[in-house]
């Protein structure tokens, strides 16, 4: 007889735990990391007899959680990858922006200065020329220094949210300690799964793969471990590691991670940490950003080397020439106590230069000299000069045997065929049996030669004494911005820059598209766990339905089982 | 298949918040005219402007230096026109001279005439241009050319041999001054010989022959072939002056061509299509509306409100 109540009392039980769990659904619809959970029930034992068995009703087996731990596996893989790419693309757009702005860059910092250079060649004499060249030159610095700052404070920047990123992995390892405990003592208890616990855990896992790649293995009791880098152990069952973030011993200016012991710390290298916003915050830093910043400190190198060299073989409107009390050969200064790659940080005009742009060395620090009673049409006329040179003034002389003789230091000569020749005084020969004199390198000047010497003739070497009107040393100074004098001469000071430019939009570009790849394979596979593991409101509504009419209908069994019971007593 | 209801809100969400980038983003464009926004969007696109915006500017320095040449030049082909009109004066007057007799009124009326018009042509080559620099004294231009010397009573050079020059075009130097070496020192005759006097003491001498007691049809014309060497170097000097300006022109008309390749070269690179921008606009817009209107048709509807 209480068969009858037994079966209905499980029916009725059965029928409110599932409205129970179907509840409990609803109200963690929202509630991240969550997996819908179901109530597992079985028939209950058969009482066999010779009648045929008699089931006894429902049985609960278990509440259990939708969920797969492949999908979750996946999940955390692709949640690591897809913050490292958010973070890497985030960081790179902000320094592709700061590239973007045609007026800022230093382009047209590089194009006017060069302008200016030109007009002091087309008007060495005008003073306000020279102060407009040197005020560029100073725009030129500061724009160096001014990107440079903007370099420094991305990477500045990166260094803070390494910090941050380190404080959040060791408050979500402390939490994973923690519920690793918390599930071995649920489970323990009475042997049935903690689905909200191993939910949670499945989603601070998750959270920790937003700030570093890890990966988890499973133990016996219920708990993970949780490993990061080459296998280093955060979370060891309820053991917890902490990190630390502190500045590399290489580079104080660069912050880096550590393992804390229980007697001192242990430093990561920074290509260990792959994965999330630590991974992406290395990477960047130390790729792009470190990269862009040295290609700028070189340019500014260069254009301070280029620059200074051509200044030093020129002579000034006092008429100085290097070696010479007043000459100054540097234009641009880079303190000898600037740190290799901070050149554009650390460039700047030479004071003296700013405080008299006379200094600026515009002429050729010689000039040639035909005599007047020359009968034939050779001239010299200075091509390069070469350092060290000398401005000691020398009288050539053609002789009968069409030599030059009076000069009696150190020649070489180029002639018409290629050939060439060397020697100490003598005579230097104007044709050399198969071509004429092209070029005669004296004093450190190399000189084209022209024309046609008759015996008698003199030409000259002098000091460019006054020659203020001459920008020959400034026009090859602006010349300066169409040679390609770097990276062993592949490129101008401009196109480096345009190189940094180009460089940092094809990452980003690149970036943005394996984001976007990567965004497309999340929502997929997040779509697979949220379609196994996500609440549907819905099927909730129906399920409350569901077990509602269930619970009814064995409430109504166990009310005809009372009524059959009752009849039965009224048998008198 | 199963789809969770915060999966349905998510990706609504995710797809209104993407259109709306997109729109935003042609919404940019279309404000600053611009088809890049950062190089990101065409990194080789923003690195060839770059060097088009490079080359734009050096071109544009060759556009300044060719309008410096060509004041310069201008000037000087004036100046020079000048001097060779003063010269050719003095030829006319000093032809007056032919058939006079030595010592005569009207031959010393005639040498004060000359006297006058060498000390104007000295005073046309010691001209300064309009920033107070002396146009013939080669690289010295705060030296005064042309002076006479009191010991040996003749007309000296002072500067050098330097001939100012300015870039024009990558490939052309232009020099864009004279020395008075080359124009009145270093005057040469007919033959190509070396004269050995200059062109002041030419007409210095002229001066002093037409004055002198033995004045002679012969030494005038000897004196008059001297002037005419220095007339010959002058009218010489002018026609390479000539010659550059015509160089020059052409380099001009070369160089404003570039600058206008040059834009059209970063229009290409740089602006945007207009059109094109405007119907994507129009395509977004619409696809939001959808967007937006399906969300709250499909989020509103639920089990629980038939409940």
């Amino acid at each position: 007889m209480t068969t009858y109540l037994n079966i209905g009392i499980s029916g009725l039980r059965a029928a409110q735990l599932g409205l129970l769990t179907t509840q409990h659904n609803i109200a963690n619809a929202n509630t991240p990391g969550f997996s819908r959970q179901a109530v597992f029930q079985s028939t209950g034992f058969a009482v066999n007899s010779d009648e045929g068995a008699l089931g006894q009703g429902v049985k609960i087996e278990t509440v259990k959680r939708n969920y797969s731990e492949f999908l979750t596996g996946q999940m955390n893989q692709s949640q690591s990858r897809l913050t490292e790419l958010e973070t890497q693309y985030a960081s790179l757009s902000q320094m592709d922006n700061l590239l973007a702005d045609q007026e800022a860059g230093l382009s047209p910092a590089l194009r006017d200065f060069f302008a200016a250079v030109q007009q002091v060649g087309s008007n060495p004499s005008l003073i306000p020329a020279r102060q407009s060249m040197v005020s560029s030159a100073q725009t030129l610095a500061s724009r160096f220094q001014l990107l440079d700052g903007r370099f420094q404070s991305l990477g500045e920047q990166a260094n803070g949210r390494i910090s941050n990123a380190v404080a959040g992995i060791n408050a979500l390892t402390e939490s994973i300690g923690q519920i690793n405990q918390n599930i071995v003592l649920a489970q323990s208890t009475y042997g049935q799964p903690a689905n909200d616990l191993l939910d949670q855990r499945d989603y601070l896992v998750n959270e920790l793969n937003k700030l570093v790649g890890v990966s988890t293995s499973n133990n016996l009791d219920g708990t993970v471990n949780v490993f990061f880098g080459s296998g280093q152990q955060l979370v060891v069952g309820t053991q917890v590691t902490s990190l630390v973030a502190q500045e590399k011993s290489s580079d104080s200016t660069k912050m880096g991670v550590a393992i804390q012991y229980r007697n001192g710390t242990v430093e990561l290298a920074d290509n260990l940490l792959s994965g999330g916003e630590l991974g992406a915050l290395m990477s960047f830093r130390n790729g792009t950003l470190e990269g862009a910043r040295t290609a700028l400190g070189e340019i500014a190198t260069a254009v301070a080397q280029a620059l200074n060299d051509q200044q030093a073989l020129g002579m000034d409107l006092n008429g100085r020439v290097a070696g010479e009390v007043g000459f100054e050969s540097q234009l641009f200064i880079i303190p000898a106590s600037s740190v290799p790659g901070f050149a554009a940080r650390d460039i700047q005009v030479n004071p003296l230069v700013v405080e008299d742009p006379r200094l600026v060395a515009a002429a050729s620090p010689v000039r040639t000299t035909q005599a007047t009673t020359n009968t034939g049409t050779l001239k010299l006329t200075v091509a390069e000069v070469t350092t060290p040179f000398s401005t000691a003034a020398v009288s050539l002389s053609v002789n009968g045997a069409q030599q030059l003789t009076g000069f009696a230091g150190n020649w070489t000569a180029t002639y018409a065929s290629g050939a060439s020749a060397s020697g100490a005084g003598g005579g230097i020969p104007l044709n050399n049996g198969s071509g004429a004199l092209r070029e005669l390198t004296i004093n450190g000047v190399r000189y084209t030669v022209t024309g046609v010497g008759n015996s008698g003739d003199t030409l000259g070497v002098e000091r460019n004494t006054g020659g203020v009107q001459d920008g020959r040393n400034a026009v090859l100074m602006a010349g300066l911005q169409n040679q390609k004098t770097m990276y062993g001469g592949t490129a101008t000071f401009n196109s480096s820059y345009a190189t940094i430019v180009a460089d940092t939009g094809i990452v980003t570009r690149e970036t943005k598209i394996r984001l976007d790849a990567q965004s497309a394979l999340h929502d997929q596979i997040e779509g697979a766990r949220d379609s196994l593991s996500g609440v549907n409101l819905d099927e909730e509504a129906a399920n409350l339905l569901k077990f509602q009419q269930a619970y009814q209908a064995s409430a109504k069994a166990l009310q005809i089982g009372v009524d059959l019971f009752e009849q039965l007593l009224s048998i008198r | 298949m199963r789809i969770s209801t915060s999966m349905q809100f998510a990706s609504g969400t995710r797809n209104l918040l993407n259109q709306q980038y997109e729109l935003q983003r042609t919404q940019d464009q279309l404000s600053s005219g611009r088809r890049m926004l950062s190089p990101s969007d065409d990194p080789i696109a923003a690195l060839n402007a770059l060097e088009v915006r490079q080359a734009k500017g050096v071109n544009e320095q060759y556009l300044t230096n060719q309008s410096t040449a060509l004041s310069a030049l201008s000037s000087l082909e004036s100046t020079l026109g000048s001097l060779g009109d003063q010269l050719i004066n003095i030829r006319v007057a000093a032809t007056e001279a032919q058939g006079k007799p030595a010592g005569s009124q009207q031959l010393s009326a005639i040498s004060e005439d000359l006297r006058q018009r060498l000390s104007s042509l000295v005073d046309l080559a010691n001209t300064k241009d309009s920033q107070g620099n002396y146009v013939f004294s080669g690289f010295q231009s705060g030296v005064k050319p042309i002076a006479l010397d009191a010991v040996s009573g003749q007309y000296t050079y002072l500067g050098d041999q330097g001939k100012v020059s300015i870039q024009v075009s990558p490939s052309i130097n232009m020099a864009v001054s004279e020395n008075g070496d080359d124009l009145f020192m270093r005057v040469t005759d007919a033959q190509g010989q070396p004269l050995g006097k200059s062109v002041f003491d030419t007409v210095q001498d002229t001066i002093d022959s037409i004055g002198s007691a033995t004045f002679n049809s012969a030494t005038l014309a000897t004196n008059l072939a001297e002037i005419d060497a220095a007339i010959n170097q002058l009218i010489n000097a002018r026609t390479s002056v000539g010659a550059r300006l015509n160089t020059l022109e052409s380099v001009q008309i070369n160089a404003k061509d570039m600058d206008y390749q040059h834009s059209v070269r970063l229009s290409e690179l740089e602006d945007l299509d207009y059109t094109e921008a405007i119907s994507r606009f129009a395509r977004y817009q619409t696809q939001l509306e959808a967007s937006q209107i399906t969300f709250k048709q499909v989020t509103q509807l639920s089990l629980f409100n038939l409940l």
